[in-house]
């Protein structure tokens, strides 16, 4: 059961009159754990003038924490929820950074477009969930934040709904080892990492769905993770690259493997003028890349305009590495046993991460203009590592005909060696700088689709993640206009 | 390029060569760090005497900062031992003592921690040092580690 507080306001005016004056902005109605990520109270609410004691008033049982008319603060109201309760969040501007540590509570703004969680350049993470779990975050906007909009690390099952993520430091809506999830209906904007990313989790048993993402450095990405790990039916456009599943050592858990990408609109990205850390540098350019991934499903996307590939299966070389690479046994190992194995670091310190067994069929490509689907390597023979294409409708490829040469679940009768992509190049070749975030140009925001009934609907903790994906329902999208 | 920051000199009078289990206090060491001169750590219960502090003796182990956890964790080195944190992610992070950082002789802020950073902390007092890195964690859940200081 919900264990019932005094509401902030009259707790407040208790103190005050009870203790004394304390005009430092401490009191009940602005303290809250974590205070020291955890700025001033929501400009809609105030601390009562008056010292004398109003009558008492006591937050309705009924499992809804409402903010601020019952806490001025959405930490205050975290902190007093139970498992199963509902923090509701009144239009305004928060600036506060939320720390989550209580199991099955949902957090959720009463509209996705006026309740903002604003940083301010100076806080790190909107709402950040720490190892609580079945947290559902629904309808807000988070920005200006320094690290992220909102983060779940180590957590058991998590669910983002209709959330905004705009101009933030690292991630948009980052989830990091961490698994059963669900992010659905977020749009992502203006972070120099990824707009969406979902890392060190196998099998993460989570899925992504109805996003978009743009103006990022990535549109998602996830280094490490898969497994039961789906990304359908959104849109990923003008980032540096779009969607970009990745090996490295430098998170735990590796390699990347079985994320399945069905029925996404991935265009344009090729932007120049988003911020990026060095990796989307690299990846500029790309649509669907693969980089250093095993064994991922790419089927039924919509790719085109890009400068260099549409779907890109290609390695990820890595300077001073932690660990050597995974053998092909080790591929199997789960998470949970993975982050237990004491590293090898590799002699020398550099690793070449391949990309290995992905499954590209049934896209529809255009317009990319370096190779509409691309295997590459340095220096590993290309038919060893087990990539294949079937059924896609492409004009360009490397090898040549690539579905002669390597199709699904048949005999290729071609020659990987006709038509070799020049990986390398990307190496030495000169992009455009990151642009700052926090001054990025980035599309206005535009009004975003509000959550059913937000202000009437039961609370969902996220117990029941993530939703079943038809697959074989999802077609090719259409071109959008 | 990394940058190591040696942030502890662990400043040692001449006729404290070879003097173990001096009893001085931490603060009394003479050791410096970027945020303050008090060196802590916990105390093992009925213990009512400060925490003895050891010279450097030239060991170095290194914990690596990686995305999002430290390795190795829990570390256990003898009282003197230099640890060198590496931030080897791709993320910034920080590493703050458990408690109150401000007050802590030792740990280093995210502007002096980014990838292919290091710090180094010459841990002369036995006891247990909780840390986090706070963008990633808390006191408490997170990104969290442990070294452990041992009498020599």
């Amino acid at each position: 059961m919900a264990r019932r507080t005094v509401a902030a306001l009259a707790a407040c005016a208790l103190i005050l009159a009870a203790c004394g004056s304390d005009d430092s902005g401490e009191g009940a109605a602005t303290t809250a754990a974590g205070s020291e990520t955890t700025a001033g109270p929501a400009p809609t609410t105030a601390a009562p003038e008056t010292t004398a004691a109003p009558e008492t008033t006591v937050a309705p049982d009924d499992g809804v924490l409402n903010v601020p008319e019952e806490f001025a603060t959405i930490q205050a109201a975290v902190d007093a929820a139970a498992p199963g309760d509902l923090v509701l969040v009144a239009p305004g501007t928060y600036n506060e950074a939320v720390n989550v540590t209580t199991d099955e509570i949902v957090i959720r703004g009463v509209d996705r477009n006026t309740v903002v969680l604003d940083g301010q350049f100076e806080l790190d993470n909107g709402i950040r969930v720490l190892g609580a779990k079945g947290v559902a975050i629904e309808n807000m906007t988070a920005t200006n934040y320094t690290s992220n909009g909102f983060f779940w690390t180590g957590v058991v099952g998590y669910r983002g709904s209709y959330l905004t993520a705009y101009r933030t430091g690292d991630y948009g809506v980052y989830a990091f080892d961490s698994v059963q999830g669900q992010l659905e209906h977020i749009y992502a904007a203006g972070s120099p990492d990824a707009g969406l990313y979902i890392g060190q989790c196998y099998p993460c048993d989570a899925v992504i769905d109805k996003v978009v993402s743009e103006h990022n450095g990535l549109g998602y990405s996830g280094t490490n993770s898969g497994g039961n790990l789906l990304i359908v039916n959104s849109v990923f456009r003008n980032n540096r690259a779009g969607i970009v599943p990745n090996s490295g050592s430098y998170e735990l858990c590796y390699p990347e493997r079985e994320t399945t990408i069905v029925g996404n609109i991935v265009h344009s990205n090729s932007q120049p003028d988003t911020p990026a850390i060095d990796v989307a540098i690299l990846a500029m350019g790309n649509g669907i890349l693969s980089a250093g991934g095993v064994r991922n499903i790419i089927e039924r996307n919509l790719v085109f305009d890009h400068d260099k590939t549409g779907i890109g299966m290609v390695p990820f070389p890595e300077d001073g590495a932690n660990d050597d690479l995974p053998t092909k046994d080790e591929w199997a190992v789960t998470c949970d046993v993975a982050k237990e194995q004491a590293p090898t670091p590799p002699e020398g310190g550099s690793i070449l991460w391949d990309s290995y067994e992905n499954r590209v069929i049934g896209n529809v490509l255009e317009d990319n203009r370096e190779g509409d689907i691309v295997v590459a390597s340095v220096g590993t023979d290309l038919a060893t590592l087990g990539n294949c294409a079937s059924g896609n409708t492409f004009t360009t490829s490397f090898p040549n005909a690539i579905e002669a040469v390597a199709p699904c679940d048949a005999t290729g009768t071609g020659n990987w060696a006709d038509g070799v992509y020049n990986i390398a190049a990307w190496l030495v070749e000169e992009r455009p700088p990151s642009v700052d975030w926090k001054t990025a140009t980035l599309p206005p925001l535009e009004p975003q689709e509000n959550m059913p009934d937000a202000a009437t609907a039961p609370a969902s903790p996220a117990t029941n993640v993530p939703y079943a994906v038809d697959l074989t329902a999802i077609k090719v999208p259409s071109k959008p206009a | 390029m990394p940058s190591t920051r040696l942030a502890v000199l662990a400043v040692v009078t001449a006729g404290s060569f070879g003097l173990l289990g001096c009893a001085a206090d931490p603060s009394d060491s003479g050791v410096t760090g970027p945020t303050g001169p008090t060196a802590s750590s916990t105390v093992a219960p009925g213990s009512s005497a400060p925490p003895a502090t050891f010279a450097p003796n030239g060991e170095s182990v290194t914990v690596q900062a990686i995305d999002n956890s430290f390795r190795p964790d829990p570390l256990e080195v003898a009282a003197g031992t230099e640890v060198v944190f590496e931030n080897r992610g791709r993320n910034d992070h920080n590493v703050l003592p458990k408690g109150d950082p401000s007050a802590a002789a030792w740990g280093v802020q995210k502007e002096q921690f980014a990838p292919g950073d290091s710090y180094a902390f010459v841990f002369g007092a036995p006891g247990t040092y909780a840390y986090y890195c706070s963008i990633h964690g808390t006191d408490e859940i997170g990104m969290v580690g442990t070294v452990v200081v041992a009498e020599p």
